[in-house]
């Protein structure tokens, strides 16, 4: 089956990251890989090389999404969506030039304009 | 309160007292043998020893009135009285002096008697007076004087001193004759040796009377004690000298002009022990004032500590309450993708919607500036996009806008119901209220000071009856719920459409 591209879901909640690799593939995009810390998302995104990675913020054991999508971008230029529950100032502030940024609870539709968004840029 | 048992202090000022008195006393002894000799000729002498007793002592009245302003005891007055009477008497005794000012005689004419008669009723009247007063402070049985009465009892008293004063000069001046003489041939009679003598033992029961009975009372009358033991002095020395123009004489002026600079001096010390007083009350007080900023800042630094703890808290309840609103999301999504039955599909995607709509108020509640505010405007304007996305508008080519809203500030009780409220208005449009696309417009308006109105119209074609109909039940309560919640009354309007108007109270907590 021909898809429009794949994804790296990085997010620690299990049940949500299953969620949203269900939407994403109802989008006709694949899923290449879940990863629920900021190291295996990095060596995920080099070893699969997705389309899109998307990324949330807090991760397991206290680590940075931000930091994580900073060196996937650095290392393998690889576009970013962030979703997060956070919309501290300071937080919004470090995601900047990295990718746009989509704040739960979200909705299929609203993922999927934002995804389409990316992979046209 | 005064007490019995006399203060270190007390007993040291009282033995000091003691001493200084019987040493002036030693020492007018020891100059009596030649008290009758003749004095040098010093130029001037009577105007410059009438000068410093005259400022001086009115100088010493006025502060003692003062004092007896403050304090409204009568032995005060009395000794400003005395004080009063000095300085006046000075004047008459320059005026009436020979030599004193013109070369022969004095300026107002009189003869020597008079001089003589104005000097030694000048004396008695200053030692009745200040012998009264310390009788007066001895005795403490008068009560105070009333402060309405204190100005009356000054000024009368002054009144009095000075027409004594002046009645005594005029006496003098005009009938000396009538009078009997205090002056033979220069030389004092014994008329005013009895007198001086009868001075010299008031002034002395006076001393006596202060260092016995007034030892433990203020420092006035100790220093009264010396200004007295001064005359005295001053008087045993003249009248030993036994004429004008003796050593004793001359003794006698310059000892007064020091009894008269004593309470003065006594007065000075005190301005500057209160001066004292002052600066060591005002760098306690900065010191003071030091460590209660010092504090301050502290307990400031601890309740902006605590604020920003609080803030990260709130911060992270609030995180936690969306992403367990993902999460509910994410198993409602889980159920619906499994779903075959299309209504309880559509069932669990309306519960999206609402997941959605408390999870926008949290987000709202998030960015604003004291986590507890949200505002309404930016709350419905990413509660309509998202409805819309969720809906597919832009496929059905229907417009969702929001007119009219004011940036209301909202507390967390009315956001929810007041979102859940919108989405079940918009949703039930979205649904059932639309053929072939048209517009959706929201308005939110404070149109009074405690009431605010929340409307929903839509262009929708299909008939307001058929709507009705095909509402849900669940979507029926929720709208009478909510509305209840918010002691709302909600009309329908329908005129090519449908109009929801909601009037609901504006939360006095937030007013």
């Amino acid at each position: 089956m021909t898809t429009r591209g794949s994804v790296l879901v990085v997010e620690d909640e299990a049940l949500i990251a299953m969620s949203l690799s269900d939407a994403l593939r109802e989008m006709g995009l694949s899923v290449c890989a879940t990863a629920d810390t900021a190291r295996d998302a990095i060596t995920l995104a080099g070893e699969h090389r997705p389309s899109v990675v998307l990324m949330d913020i807090r991760l397991r054991g206290g680590d940075d999404g931000v930091d994580a999508a900073r060196e996937i971008r650095h290392r393998h230029g690889i576009p970013i969506l962030f979703l997060t529950g956070s919309c501290e100032a300071e937080v919004l502030d470090r995601t900047k030039g990295l990718g746009p940024v989509l704040i739960k609870p979200v909705l299929p539709l609203q993922l999927q304009a934002a995804v389409d968004a990316v992979l046209r840029a | 309160m005064r007490t019995d048992r006399p203060s270190d202090e007390q007993t040291t000022r009282r033995r000091l007292t003691v001493a200084a008195v019987c040493g002036c006393a030693l020492v007018s002894v020891a100059l009596l043998p030649i008290a009758a000799r003749p004095g040098p000729e010093i130029a001037g002498l009577v105007p410059f020893f009438v000068a410093g007793v005259l400022v001086t002592e009115l100088a010493t009245s006025y502060l003692l009135l003062d004092l007896f302003a403050e304090a409204r005891r009568w032995p005060l007055l009395v000794l400003g009285c005395a004080y009063l009477y000095s300085g006046l008497m000075a004047i008459a005794h320059l005026l009436t002096f020979p030599g004193a000012v013109v070369a022969s005689g004095s300026i107002l004419g009189a003869p020597e008697q008079s001089a003589a008669w104005i000097f030694i009723l000048w004396l008695t009247g200053y030692a009745l007076l200040a012998v009264t007063a310390v009788g007066l402070e001895a005795f403490d049985g008068h009560a105070p004087v009333a402060p309405e009465k204190v100005r009356q009892s000054i000024g009368l008293s002054c009144v009095a001193v000075a027409i004594a004063a002046i009645a005594i000069t005029v006496v003098a001046t005009m009938v000396p004759e009538a009078l009997p003489a205090l002056m033979r041939d220069s030389r004092w009679s014994p008329l005013n040796l009895a007198l001086n003598f009868a001075v010299v033992s008031l002034l002395a029961a006076g001393i006596i009377a202060i260092l016995s009975k007034l030892r433990q009372r203020e420092e006035l009358y100790s220093w009264l004690a010396l200004a007295l033991t001064a005359t005295a002095a001053a008087n045993v020395l003249s009248g030993a000298g036994g004429g004008r123009h003796t050593l004793g004489w001359e003794l006698g002026r310059l000892s007064w002009v020091i009894s008269a600079c004593l309470l003065f001096f006594y007065f000075l010390r005190q301005f500057a022990r209160q001066q004292t007083l002052l600066s060591h009350a005002n760098e306690m007080l900065e010191r003071s004032v030091a460590e209660r900023t010092a504090e301050l800042q502290t307990s400031n630094a601890d309740l902006q500590r605590l604020v920003a703890e609080r803030s990260l808290l709130l911060r992270e309840v609030y995180h936690r309450v969306k992403n367990n609103l993902q999460l509910v999301d994410s198993l409602l999504g889980f159920q619906s993708a499994r779903m075959q039955d299309a209504v309880g599909k559509t069932g669990l995607d309306d519960i999206r919607r609402r997941v959605n709509a408390l999870g926008l108020v949290h987000h709202q509640l998030m960015q604003s500036a004291d986590l507890a505010r949200v505002d309404m405007r930016a709350f419905l304007s990413e509660l309509c996009t998202n409805l819309g996305s969720a809906a597919g508008i832009s496929e059905r080519a229907i417009r969702i806008t929001l007119s009219e809203t004011d940036p209301l500030p909202s507390s967390l009780d009315m956001a929810v119901p007041l979102g859940l409220l919108t989405t079940e208005l918009v949703s039930h449009a979205l649904k059932h209220g639309f053929t072939n696309g048209g517009t959706i417009s929201i308005a939110l308006r404070r149109v009074s000071p405690d009431a605010v109105v929340l409307t929903v119209a839509d262009t929708g074609a299909v008939e307001p009856d058929q709507r009705a109909r095909a509402a849900s039940d669940i979507e029926t309560r929720l709208v009478t719920g909510l509305v209840a919640q918010l002691r709302g009354e909600l009309t329908t309007e329908c005129n090519g459409g449908a109009k929801v108007t909601l009037r609901f109270p504006y939360p006095e907590a937030l007013l």
